[in-house]
C-alpha cells in the first residue's frame, strides 16, 4: 500500500522534501510507519518524541492502522499565535 | 502551502432568531446557535474594522478581544518579522473542533477568529480572537481556553525572519 506523506514546518529541511510517498504493508500502525520514515530520513529521529501524527485533516494515535486512501502529516510542534 | 486569499465561513445570519427562538422556548442558553468566523489570510489584520463590523444582541454583556502581536526578539535574537507556514485545511478542521468545546463549555454568542500566515513585520498583530458573552467570566475564560488549544493543536509554525 503507497502512503502520500507530507511534512511541515522544519521537518521540510530534515528530510530534504516537502511530501513523499512511503510503500507499507496492510495492518501497518501510524507509529510502524514513522519508524520507517525515521530510518529513511534519519534527520526525523531527533524529534522522534515531539512529533505529531495527523492522517487526513485529524491527529491520530500511533497504533492508528492505516488504511488504503489514507494521507499522512508530520510535523513539530505546532505554534500559532 | 498556498496562503490564499481571506476566506469566510459558517457565518449565521439566523443568530439573533435563534436566540429569540431559545428565549421563547426557555432553553438553556448552550442551545444557541452561536456565530463563528474564521478567517486564515495572508492580509494585514484590521483591528478598527474587526471592532466596527462587531454585532451582540442585547442580552450579551461582555465582548473579549485579544490581539497577538509580534515580538522584536525570539528566542534572544532580534528578529524583523515572523513567517508563519499553516497546514490551512488542517487549521480550519481543528479550530472547528475548538470552537465546538468552547461553544459546549460557555454560553457565548460569537467567536471571531483571524490569523495571518505569510511574513507578518515586528508589532504587527498575527492573529485576533473576540468572543462575545453574556459577562466578562465567561468571555474572558473561553477566549483564554481557544487561545491556549490553537497553541496545543492547530498546525500554524513560525520562522522569525532576521
Amino acid at each position: 500500500m503507497q502512503v502520500p506523506v507530507q511534512f511541515f514546518s522544519y521537518f521540510k529541511e530534515l528530510t530534504g522534501c516537502p511530501q513523499t510517498v512511503e510503500t507499507v504493508g496492510h495492518g501497518t500502525t501510524l507509529g510502524e510507519m514513522h519508524r520507517q520514515l525515521m530510518s529513511r530520513f534519519p534527520k526525523l529521529s531527533a524529534m522522534e518524541k515531539s512529533t505529531l501524527l495527523a492522517v487526513g485533516l485529524e491527529y491520530q494515535p500511533r497504533d492508528y492502522v492505516l488504511r488504503e486512501g489514507d494521507e499522512v502529516s508530520l510535523f513539530p510542534p505546532v505554534q500559532g499565535g | 502551502m498556498s496562503c490564499g486569499k481571506a476566506t469566510k465561513f459558517r457565518c449565521f445570519p439566523q443568530c439573533r432568531a435563534a436566540e429569540f427562538l431559545v428565549q421563547s422556548l426557555s432553553l438553556p442558553a448552550q442551545s444557541l446557535v452561536v456565530r463563528r468566523e474564521l478567517v486564515i489570510t495572508s492580509d494585514p489584520i484590521n483591528e478598527a474594522a474587526l471592532v466596527a463590523a462587531r454585532s451582540m444582541s442585547s442580552g450579551m454583556g461582555a465582548a473579549a478581544y485579544f490581539a497577538g502581536v509580534v515580538r522584536a526578539t525570539e528566542e534572544g535574537r532580534d528578529i524583523r518579522a515572523i513567517d508563519y507556514e499553516a497546514f490551512e485545511r488542517m487549521v480550519r478542521r481543528q479550530f472547528e473542533l475548538i470552537f465546538d468545546q468552547v461553544e459546549k463549555r460557555w454560553p457565548i454568542e460569537s467567536i471571531r477568529l483571524v490569523h495571518r500566515i505569510g511574513v507578518v513585520k515586528v508589532n504587527e498583530p498575527s492573529l485576533w480572537v473576540e468572543v462575545i458573552g453574556p459577562h466578562r467570566g465567561e468571555a474572558f475564560a473561553a477566549c483564554q481556553f481557544l487561545i491556549d488549544e490553537m497553541k496545543r493543536t492547530v498546525p500554524i509554525w513560525k520562522k522569525p525572519v532576521t
